[in-house]
């Protein structure tokens, strides 16, 4: 793999300890972020079969981030060795080097392989279970929603087609807003 | 002690080292891709075997033991039958023996054989020698690193500027005609702000993994930048979006877009029922001339 080469004489251990300080609190924050996608869909899934809402957005995207934090944890101990070197004054041995290249190297890879592997798969996985609870995709769904990664699942296929929800998504109501109005509809 | 001038001098002569070194550590970590057709790669394996003393009837007797083609007919002329062979056998050989670092492929193009080989800087040598006039060795030149992260992170931005518009109007014209031309520009405008963004966080990771590296002394792996620059691409692109669902940013923009048409229809209905009055009726026109000649007044005086 193509590496760069860098003489010792760069060697900056302020500007490495701030950079290795940005980097890793930036990996945590992309760690949270990641984990509260995740949660979020979980939750919003959650309470939508539960609640039997007639009408919610599966967020197809957001699965991407069931693999994500494996790429931020290789930013955040890149950023911890940087820190390392700042702390310490002097640059570590060359094999160091390489086996943090190797270890960064091979999160990074397998995470955003993961990344997109795993969304492929959680997004078929969520569909099953979405099925399995009597749900039905709407095809389409960007033309209903304007959004990208949307997909939309009904319990009445008609729901798809009706003039007066696609009215309501073409002006931007929310979908609570949205099941609300279907229920007064057909209580 | 040497005296200020003198550090000055040196200081810059090690920079001008430095920068010589930088320069050759870059272009010995660029992969080349080349494509030469049989005649082409018969003179690069020629080049190899006289770098290594070999007579010119040794090398004539070894190449016509390796493809049963004779050297000068591969030189004059070539068919597709004897190209293919040429390429398949010497590249095999080239390969065995080390010449080609990385790796060659025979491939057949409108009915003519080439060979596609990538390599470092021993195949670039003996590529670039001038005596075999290469017609056209070099089809990519492959960058990478922070310049392959830069670019595709570019493409990536230009992609956004060119697919939000495409599709949203491919929808609004042939799918959704009842959607409002405002909420087609305001979806288009926070597509293109968010790819902007996106692609902005991750060229500036790309930019700033290398440098903070070789501020600790690390040499960092190609792949680092680009992986956790697409990465980060992906999560601002996903809470940028988070963010405008829950803000209702699009909307809003769709709402103030809206409005600002009803001004300007309401402001030209104006001026025209204005002008309407002032030139088409005959109270309005001395109404005008009262004014013009600094009388004052207004409607129906």
């Amino acid at each position: 793999m193509a590496t760069s080469q860098v003489a010792s004489d760069g060697l900056n251990p302020k500007g490495a300890l701030v950079g290795g300080l940005g980097f890793a609190a930036l990996a945590l924050i992309l760690v949270a972020v990641s984990i509260w996608f995740v949660s979020l869909i979980h939750g919003d899934y959650g309470e939508a079969l539960e609640s039997r809402d007639p009408i919610f957005l599966e967020k197809t995207g957001y699965t991407l981030f069931y693999f994500a934090p494996l790429v931020f944890t290789g930013l955040l101990i890149f950023g911890l060795a940087c820190m390392a070197v700042g702390i310490r004054g002097k640059p570590y041995p060359k094999a160091i080097s390489d086996r943090l290249n190797r270890t960064v190297g091979s999160l990074v890879l397998v995470g955003l392989l993961g990344m997109f592997a795993g969304s492929w798969v959680a997004n078929k996985m969520w569909a099953e279970v979405f099925r399995s609870h009597g749900y039905n995709e709407c095809p389409g769904s960007f033309t209903i929603t304007s959004k990208w990664f949307s997909t939309v699942w009904v319990d009445q296929p008609d729901l798809c087609h009706d003039e007066n929800v696609l009215t309501m998504f073409r002006e931007g109501e929310q979908v609570s807003t949205i099941n609300r109005f279907v229920l007064e509809q057909h209580p | 002690m040497p005296s200020p001038r003198m550090r000055r001098a040196r200081e810059l002569v090690q920079e001008r080292q430095l920068r010589t070194d930088l320069k050759e550590q870059l272009v010995s970590n660029r992969p080349d891709i080349h494509v030469l057709n049989a005649r082409e790669l018969t003179g690069v394996w020629v080049n190899i075997q006289k770098s290594k003393n070999v007579s010119e009837e040794d090398i004539a007797a070894t190449f016509r033991e390796l493809t049963e083609f004779s050297l000068d007919m591969v030189r004059d002329h070539t068919g597709t039958v004897s190209s293919a062979i040429v390429l398949s056998k010497l590249g095999a050989d080239m390969h065995r023996s080390g010449s080609i670092f990385g790796t060659y492929k025979v491939i057949q193009k409108e009915g003519k054989h080439f060979i596609v080989l990538s390599g470092y800087a021993g195949l670039r040598k003996h590529l670039n020698a001038p005596v075999y006039g290469l017609s056209n060795p070099k089809v990519v030149r492959m960058g990478v690193g922070i310049s392959a992260a830069n670019a595709a992170l570019k493409s990536g931005a230009a992609l956004t500027l060119v697919l939000s518009p495409t599709i949203r109007t491919l929808e609004w014209l042939f799918v959704d005609q009842k959607k409002t031309l405002e909420s087609v520009l305001a979806h288009i405008a926070t597509d293109i702000v968010k790819g902007f963004v996106a692609a902005g966080a991750a060229y500036f990771i790309g930019g700033m993994l290398p440098a903070v590296a070789s501020m600790a002394g690390f040499a960092i792996t190609a792949v680092i930048p680009v992986g956790v620059g697409i990465a980060v691409a992906i999560a601002a692109g996903f809470a940028l979006n988070e963010l405008d669902e829950r803000y209702q940013i699009t909307e809003k923009l769709t709402e103030a877009l809206v409005d600002c048409r009803k001004d300007w229809v309401i402001a030209t209905e104006k001026v025209s029922r204005d002008l309407h009055y002032y030139f088409d009726t005959p109270q309005g026109n001395l109404e005008f001339i009262r004014r013009f000649m600094g009388a004052g007044g207004g409607y129906g005086y």
